[in-house]
């Protein structure tokens, strides 16, 4: 899972800005909607014919079911009460009947009566509901079955000590017909959406490649055609008829340049939207193992360390691994390229995935997890680094949000779909799932990434002095400390170890689980627009910072305070919040604080800092949770991390405004 | 020259001969059992309430199984404690190996209190297996946790009483527990104090009927003290570990029936061979299992007593008598007779 800040911008360029315009672009406007709305509409239709097809299919195979196991619940019950009637003791004289009904109802929701009842249908025992409402449901259901709200099956028994004939009569709720829809409609909601957010970009993807590019670039020829000059040739080839209307108009112009002695040239667009998919794939396969994270590598591991403890160690040694790669790819890629170095990326991330799902012991599983980090971390500086390197300033920001949408969306489809995968197929087969992904993402970089785009120049480095002074403003110090730092530590600690670990343990299903992490980055997206037109409109970044990490401190606290599964979907969904009310301000407050340095050396070495900062604090969460819980407990080392959010806060609002701004600096751009 | 290196012949004759070895060793190593019942036999003196019960049943037939030989020399004081000092010097006379005692009256006065043992009136010098002590620690017979006596250990029989309430309630609500007990019975009187203070988070309140306040308890007390309980509201007659009620026991159920009041017992003879309605209670024979394997680990295995710990049985039986729910029309509810033992 990432951050919701936009990547590390080009050295010199204003990423502060781009950030706001990526924010404000999250939310497309015109034709998307249709388009989104197009899609909604043919999947639901699609969706809810096939839905309805299976479940009249299934209905009769339930309905055999339910009565297989009413027939089984009737001879349990009514094995009691003959037992009671050969112990002697009278029919009317027994007793706890209902307690006994409600026992079982216990185990089997969808029973709703049970009944000991005579020749004459009298009632002479009842539980679930009252001996007079199970009369009258069996004085309808006994010539028209159909005409009751319940499944009512009969279990005739021998006789009772003074020859009276009685029966079981259980009653169950037809909309046990429906359960296997019911029970699974969260499922089934979470796949109809991811399936709807894939839908949506591949037709996004299909629909630029194919339509919009060629018709951006026909519109650029045909408008230096119209201005007479037959200097440009259409180069973005389509098989289409937009393909072909172009060939031939391209071949008009080379007729007519080669007449007045030009040489036009071929004008194409990078495909920028690719990357929207690529940063989305390598993220998807990340975090689709996120909510089984914790407890897998804890049964991994426990043979060799305690297994709380040696999750947090894989945990943490993955998210370093991250950290620090990140920076050194930076160093490569204008070297390497983009393409080049998302396709190791990928491939190292298939690697680590893969080998995670069949890991045996700590030490296998550390150096899987860290092939995968420095996978993740390659990828990421790839798209990154193509989007930077394919953009200029007019379209930097709309490229930048582009990939931030894409790592967006696999943030919140990733843990659903994995919380799903993982209930029905298991934790191993979830990693092969994102390393089938991770393995597609390296087939369709080569379609989806333009190999030409390579960096020009290495980024400016600056002196030992000028970053002596930039590391030595107290102000940027202080959020660092205490903000940026402690935010991604709690991150890391909270949802992608304490959560999975405390709503698995409370008995949450891997799929419920993974819908409370995809919590956060629902909220974060729903939320992130209005908090950054809000932040830019107040100009207040660092209170918006406080105010994000007085927010992760009230819900980790309100988690520790009530660990139940609903409080926590609260506490992810506020820590969503805050960390969208923080994150970005951090950056912008960040630029701020050190607004002489960047005036100099430009942005780059101050959000590098801020980044390997936040990294190295999210590589230690994870260990630091594990920690802790093996010290106390899980929902203690909830407490603690509340705590000590809330300390890093109230330090943050007391020395942010009181220590002394940057000093000058006097070294110079190498 | 040439190693020499064991063939695999080699090899296999050596393991033949270990495995030889093996088997000539477990047929000239008798085990500890045989080599006791080779031995003479040991001699345990048991002190007796009211003669045999089915814990010395249970005692006996530890032995017996475990072919261990022994020589059970049996004082009974038929409910008389002042017979005690005459067997402490019987005993004396003839000391046996270990004495073995039943009850809380007969085990304080020969073991006396853990911090008041009296070697002239007391058993101090020969080890001493107790049975059927209810509450070994709040009688001084048991030395308080992280202390222990040198010569006594024991198995006790009763099942917590937050287990006993909640086995009552399974029957049917309860609120009010009525007591009737020997007020000069030290165990009565401290499982009195116990059930009042659970009461409190439990939720139910004790009606006491104390006998023998004033003089000694006759079993004609024991009726008005039945009805008393009725008019005050009781809601079941609870009988604990108090040797005068368990005399009389009959006495009490039968008060019980007629004021239609349902009787529960702690202890097993109450159900099983009197008329209480249910109970939660410890099988006298495995108890008595219980004590001869500590009587076994003391003098076969040579563990001193200190360190055997004083135990109660990890399983109860939730015994139900139909005649007796019969008569009160109080019949046990379905989910009983899943595990209750049913009597009739």
């Amino acid at each position: 899972m990432t951050d919701f800040s936009p990547p590390k911008a080009a050295p010199n360029s204003q990423p502060a800005q781009h950030a706001d315009h990526a924010h404000s672009r999250l939310l497309p406007k015109g034709t998307i909607w249709i388009l989104l709305l197009l899609s909604t509409v043919t999947l639901c239709l699609a969706l809810i014919s096939i839905s309805w097809r299976a479940a009249d299919l299934a209905r009769d195979e339930l309905q055999t079911e339910i009565t297989e196991k009413a027939e089984i619940e009737a001879r349990a019950l009514g094995e009691k009460i003959e037992k009671a009637l050969h112990l002697g003791i009278p029919l009317r004289g027994i007793v706890g009947f209902e307690s006994v009904v409600d026992k079982l109802r216990d185990g089997d929701p969808d029973l709703v009566f049970a009944a000991v009842t005579n020749d004459q249908n009298d009632v002479l025992h009842a539980g679930g509901l009252t001996g007079d409402e199970i009369g009258l449901t069996l004085a309808v259901a006994t010539p028209s079955p159909d005409d009751t709200p319940y499944i009512v099956t009969r279990l005739a028994l021998t006789h009772d000590n003074d020859h009276e004939d009685i029966a079981i009569v259980l009653g169950h709720t037809r909309a046990a017909l429906m359960r296997p829809v019911t029970d699974n409609l969260f499922d089934i909601a979470i796949i109809f959406i991811i399936t709807l957010a894939l839908s949506f970009e591949l037709m996004l993807l299909v629909l630029t490649v194919n339509v919009a590019l060629p018709v951006r670039v026909a519109r650029k020829v045909l408008g230096n055609v119209r201005d007479r000059k037959f200097t440009l040739l259409h180069g973005q080839s389509t098989h289409d008829e937009i393909g072909q209307f172009m060939e031939r108009i391209n071949a008009v112009i080379s007729s007519t340049a080669k007449k007045i002695g030009t040489h036009p040239q071929t004008e194409r667009e990078v495909r920028l939207i690719g990357v929207r998919m690529l940063a989305f794939m390598f993220v998807l396969a990340e975090e689709l193992a996120r909510p089984i994270m914790p407890s897998f590598f804890s049964q991994v591991t426990s043979s060799s360390l305690d297994g709380q403890l040696g999750a947090g160690v894989v945990m943490a040694a993955h998210l370093l691994m991250v950290a620090l790669a990140m920076p050194i790819c930076s160093l490569f890629q204008e070297r390497v390229g983009s393409l080049r170095m998302y396709l190791c990326g990928a491939f190292l991330a298939t690697l680590g995935l893969f080998g995670t799902a069949f890991a045996a012991g700590i030490w296998d599983l550390v150096l899987w997890r860290a092939l995968s980090g420095i996978g993740y971390a390659t990828t990421f500086v790839a798209c990154q680094s193509y989007v930077l390197n394919a953009t200029n300033s007019s379209n930097r920001t709309q490229g930048t949000a582009m990939m931030v949408s894409g790592i967006m969306l696999a943030d919140i489809c990733g843990p659903a779909i994995g919380g799903i995968v993982a209930g029905h197929f298991g934790p191993d087969t979830t990693f092969l799932g994102g390393a089938a992904i991770a393995s597609l993402a390296v087939a369709l970089a080569f379609f989806l990434m333009d190999n030409m785009v390579r960096g020009k120049t290495p980024p400016p480095i600056p002196t030992k002095a000028a970053l002596k002074a930039m590391l030595g403003n107290r102000r940027l110090q202080v959020l660092i400390l205490f903000a940026a730092m402690p935010a991604k530590l709690i991150l890391s600690g909270f949802l992608y170890y304490l959560t999975p670990i405390i709503l698995l343990q409370s008995g949450a299903t891997t799929a419920e689980t993974g819908r409370v992490i995809m919590l956060y980055g629902l909220v974060a997206i729903l939320t992130g627009w209005f908090i950054a037109k809000w932040t830019d409109k107040s100009q207040n970044e660092t209170r918006a910072v406080g105010i994000g990490g007085g927010l992760t401190a009230a819900g980790l606290l309100l988690a520790g305070w009530m660990p139940e599964y609903a409080t926590f979907a609260v506490a992810v969904a506020v820590l969503g919040l805050a960390q969208a009310t923080s994150i970005p301000a951090q950056l912008s407050a960040s630029l701020k604080l050190s607004k002489d340095f960047t005036e100099q050396h430009g942005t780059g070495p101050v959000l590098a800092v801020l980044r390997l900062t936040e990294r190295l604090g999210g590589a230690i969460g994870p260990l630091l949770a594990a920690g802790l819980t093996l010290w106390v407990g899980t929902t203690q080392a909830v407490w603690i991390l509340g705590a000590f959010a809330a300390v890093s806060v109230l330090c943050f609002e007391l020395l942010i405004g009181h220590v002394p701004a940057e000093q000058k600096d006097e070294g110079t751009v190498k | 020259m040439k190693t020499q290196r064991p063939d695999k012949g080699g090899i296999w004759r050596s393991g033949g001969l270990f495995t030889a070895l093996i088997v000539l060793a477990c047929l000239f190593v008798p085990d500890a059992n045989a080599q006791q019942s080779a031995k003479e036999p040991l001699k345990i003196a048991m002190i007796l309430w009211r003669g045999e019960t089915r814990v010395e049943e249970g005692f006996r037939a530890y032995f017996s199984e475990e072919n261990i030989p022994v020589e059970l020399t049996v004082h009974d004081i038929g409910r008389d404690l002042s017979k005690i000092p005459g067997i402490i010097d019987d005993i004396r006379n003839n000391p046996p190996d270990l004495v073995y005692t039943w009850g809380t009256g007969i085990t304080s006065a020969v073991a006396g209190k853990y911090n008041a043992a009296d070697p002239a009136k007391n058993i101090t010098e020969l080890p001493i297996v107790f049975v059927m002590v209810s509450s070994p620690w709040k009688t001084g017979i048991a030395a308080p946790t992280g202390q222990s006596r040198p010569n006594v250990t024991g198995a006790t029989h009763m099942a917590p009483l937050a287990a006993q309430i909640n086995a009552i309630r399974a029957y049917r609500p309860m609120d009010k527990l009525g007591v009737v007990y020997n007020s000069a019975e030290d165990n009565s009187v401290s499982n009195i104090n116990d059930l009042t203070e659970l009461g409190k988070t439990m939720g139910f309140d004790v009606l006491a009927a104390p006998l023998g306040t004033d003089r000694a308890p006759t079993p004609d007390d024991i009726g008005p003290a039945v009805a008393s309980l009725t008019k005050r509201g009781a809601d079941i007659l609870y009988i604990g570990p108090d040797n005068f009620i368990g005399n009389y026991r009959d006495i009490l159920t039968d008060a019980g029936f007629a004021n239609g009041l349902a009787a529960f017992s702690a202890t097993e003879l109450e159900v099983r061979d009197g008329q209480a309605m249910l109970g939660l209670v410890s099988r006298y024979e495995l108890v008595g299992r219980l004590a001869a394997s500590k009587v076994s680990e003391i003098l076969i295995d040579g563990v001193s007593p200190a360190d055997i710990p004083i135990e109660t049985l990890d399983r109860f039986s939730y015994l139900v008598r139909l005649s007796a729910a019969r008569k009160l029309n109080l019949y046990p509810p379905l989910a009983l007779l899943d595990y209750a033992e049913i009597i009739e």
